[in-house]
């Protein structure tokens, strides 16, 4: 008896040796990361003034934000863990930086995002807390995700080839498409959990063929292809029976047609694919992603610093090609950083499945870590040249407000499918 | 020289390669432990099928979680998942339906230990010691108590009631229970009442705390008879109705 007390002593002070992490010191390093990233482009752009205090104030209120956000879930939220958040705030943190480098005067936009997104954030782990809550909303949702993408037809204007953009006035526009990402895994989480039966499967398979068939008919190729592999993985998490096989054969089935349908498109993007160094292309149409290599190449393990590149002066340096940007001047050590934490995010999410509360928050949360890592890869493999380039934003860094404000809503998904969210810490004491 | 050239970058990239593994190694590892613990046995052969998820699918396919020889059985037969109020089964639109305790179910059914369970024309009884039907209605009955317990030190045998659903643990003397010794942070631990059931809470104490030999991360569900480590102070947890019963056993 005396022996097994022992051992289990034994076995409580070995789990001490891994503390948790002191949350307060881990968001100070990631604030002197980010503040040492903007000194240094600072110092590189040291004659120009007016820039340099644009940057100085839009870092001091992403910086900010930061902490309001830790500080107000602390003590009011009560929260314990923010390891999630603090991650997408270094991802944020890297964007930011490139941003500031290759195009200062979008970290107005980007900084507005940001806050909004956080918002959206805390909203949408409030509203999946509930999972009853979560299922009730599940039709007006869906149906909505069908509303706004057929708007887009309509209202939609043609930028950069796809008409998947709404312009509201001369200084707004938006990509709708991206928050019908959020919408997505949401409805797909919640008709295909375990407590839902059979005829549900052939409703998602529905609403996803109409998702799809929209972002076809708007020419956004690059988001259709995100939506067709979450698509994808939602079925496989229900995978093992007959209905699963339909389900990836009627997706198929779907696909093959659709490439049918747009083969000129399709024709075009890989017509560049695996020869953008040919004379005819390097200057032409391999110009963006040549220039993203060659980046890669002189910024070596640790890059030249910020501000120092050539790459942010090339066309979408801030958006599609950012990859490149933070290759060249922060070093591709902090560019595969940035690969692996999506890939890290997917792991996770899958080992939680097992460990989940609930179907609903192991689909959700997967869905929602698969649809950030393709997104990420098809932008890191499409710059580089290892897949077709096509024109998807690389998650948390790109500049944009709707992909911002995306991000943060898939976040939570991943956020909800962590048990301890949901855990009260101190202080919430409730009558039976 | 050329080092010192780039050393704000490799310093950079340090930073970054300390922030990402710190952040995915403490996500990765720091779980709660706590799993919901019930067995489904088969009342013919005596087989035990152990439900250990928040919601565990039953069906003759390959997708469900238990797998059932049954031809009788759907596919996807049916879910016992457990929430906050309880265990439940649900029946997903079965050929032959669901029953508990021979009626037939048409939506979520709470679960109950030693309730018998019919799917696809096997009987199973449903073995959860903690979800006794009688603990149920006594605490619905008596909802004063109902966040009430005990802790019990097992070195000195003394009981420390759990009023209005918490207490704390600590060196600081305004703790309910105060212990005298430096190893232990001056607010510890609390084991306190919340959506999920009871938890215990460790207060980012220097030296943490354990659960059945186990460190917590935070915060953890606990159940009746679960011992609470606080450095080598071991304390047991009583639930106020689990105890009642026991004494009127006795008595």
């Amino acid at each position: 008896m005396a022996k097994s007390a022992e051992d289990k002593a034994l076995k409580v002070k070995k789990e001490h040796r891994r503390h948790p992490i002191n949350n307060f010191l881990m968001l100070a390093v990631i604030t002197f990361f980010q503040c040492y990233c903007f000194a240094q482009l600072i110092v590189e752009n040291w004659k120009e003034f007016s820039v340099n205090i644009e940057i100085l104030i839009y870092a001091a209120v992403f910086i900010a934000v930061e902490w309001v956000y830790f500080i107000v879930m602390r003590t009011a939220g009560r929260r314990k863990n923010f390891e999630i958040e603090f991650i997408a705030f270094f991802l944020s943190g890297v964007g930011f930086a490139a941003i500031a480098s290759a195009k200062p005067d979008g970290l107005l936009v980007q900084v507005a995002a940001f806050v909004i997104g956080i918002i959206g954030f805390i909203v949408l782990v409030w509203i999946l807390g509930d999972s009853e809550r979560a299922m009730k909303l599940r039709l007006p949702l869906g149906i909505l995700a069908i509303v706004i993408l057929a708007a887009n037809i309509v209202l939609g204007t043609d930028i950069n080839g796809a008409r998947n953009w709404i312009v509201i006035g001369d200084a707004i526009s938006l990509q709708p498409s991206e928050f019908v990402k959020i919408i997505f895994v949401f409805v797909g989480a919640a008709t295909l959990e375990k407590l839902q039966t059979a005829k549900n499967l052939y409703v998602f398979i529905g609403f996803s063929a109409a998702c799809v068939g929209i972002l076809f008919i708007l020419r956004d190729f690059g988001t259709a292809v995100i939506f067709f592999l979450t698509f994808l993985l939602i079925a496989f998490m229900r995978s093992g029976d007959l209905r699963t096989i339909g389900l990836a054969l009627a997706s198929a089935g779907l696909g093959g047609w659709l490439i049918m349908q747009f083969k000129d498109t399709v024709k075009n993007r890989f017509a560049t694919w695996r020869h953008v160094w040919d004379e005819e292309m390097i200057d032409g149409k391999g110009f963006q992603q040549t220039r993203v290599l060659i980046g890669i190449a002189s910024g070596g393990l640790f890059g030249l610093g910020l501000g120092k590149g050539n790459v942010r002066n090339v066309i979408f340096s801030s958006t599609d090609l950012i990859f490149g940007v933070v290759c060249e001047e922060m070093g591709i050590i902090i560019g595969l950083l940035v690969l692996a934490s999506f890939v890290l995010f997917a792991i996770y999410a899958i080992n939680n499945a097992r460990t989940s509360r609930s179907a609903f928050y192991a689909i959700a949360a997967t869905a929602a870590a698969g649809l950030l890592l393709f997104q990420c890869c098809i932008n890191i493999f499409g710059v580089t040249d290892v897949i077709p380039f096509t024109g998807v934003t690389l998650p948390f860094l790109s500049r944009g407000g709707s992909s911002m404000i995306s991000c943060w809503g898939l976040l939570a998904f991943i956020k909800a499918g962590d048990a301890r969210t949901y855990l009260t810490t101190y202080g919430e004491i409730k009558k039976k | 020289m050329k080092l010192l050239l780039y050393l704000p970058q490799i310093l950079l990239s340090i930073m970054a390669v300390f922030i990402i593994v710190r952040l995915f190694v403490s996500l990765f590892s720091m779980r709660p432990a706590g799993r919901p613990k019930a067995v489904l046995i088969n009342r013919n052969n005596g087989k035990k099928l152990a439900i250990s998820t928040y919601e565990t699918s039953i069906g003759r396919g390959r997708s469900s979680d238990i797998q059932l020889a049954s031809s009788l059985a759907s596919r996807s037969h049916a879910v016992i998942s457990r929430r906050k109020q309880g265990w439940f089964i649900t029946d997903t639109e079965s050929k032959t339906g669901t029953f508990v305790n021979g009626a037939q179910i048409n939506e979520p059914t709470r679960l109950y230990h030693d309730d018998l369970i019919s799917i696809g024309g096997v009987d199973y009884t449903f073995v959860a010691p903690h979800a006794r039907r009688d603990d149920a209605e006594s605490s619905s009955e008596s909802t004063a108590t109902a966040t009430g317990g005990y802790i019990i030190n097992l070195a000195t045998n003394y009981e420390y009631p759990i009023k209005n659903g918490s207490i704390s643990i600590g060196r600081g003397k305004e703790n309910d229970i105060a212990i005298d010794d430096p190893t232990v942070s001056r607010k510890h631990a609390s084991v306190i009442y919340t959506d999920e059931g009871w938890c215990v809470v460790d207060k980012d104490s220097r030296a943490g705390v354990g659960v059945n030999g186990y460190k917590v991360h935070g915060s953890q569900p606990i159940e009746d008879g679960d011992t609470i480590m606080i450095n080598t102070h071991s304390f047991v947890f009583k639930e106020a109705n689990a105890k009642r019963k026991r004494r009127g056993a006795r008595g």
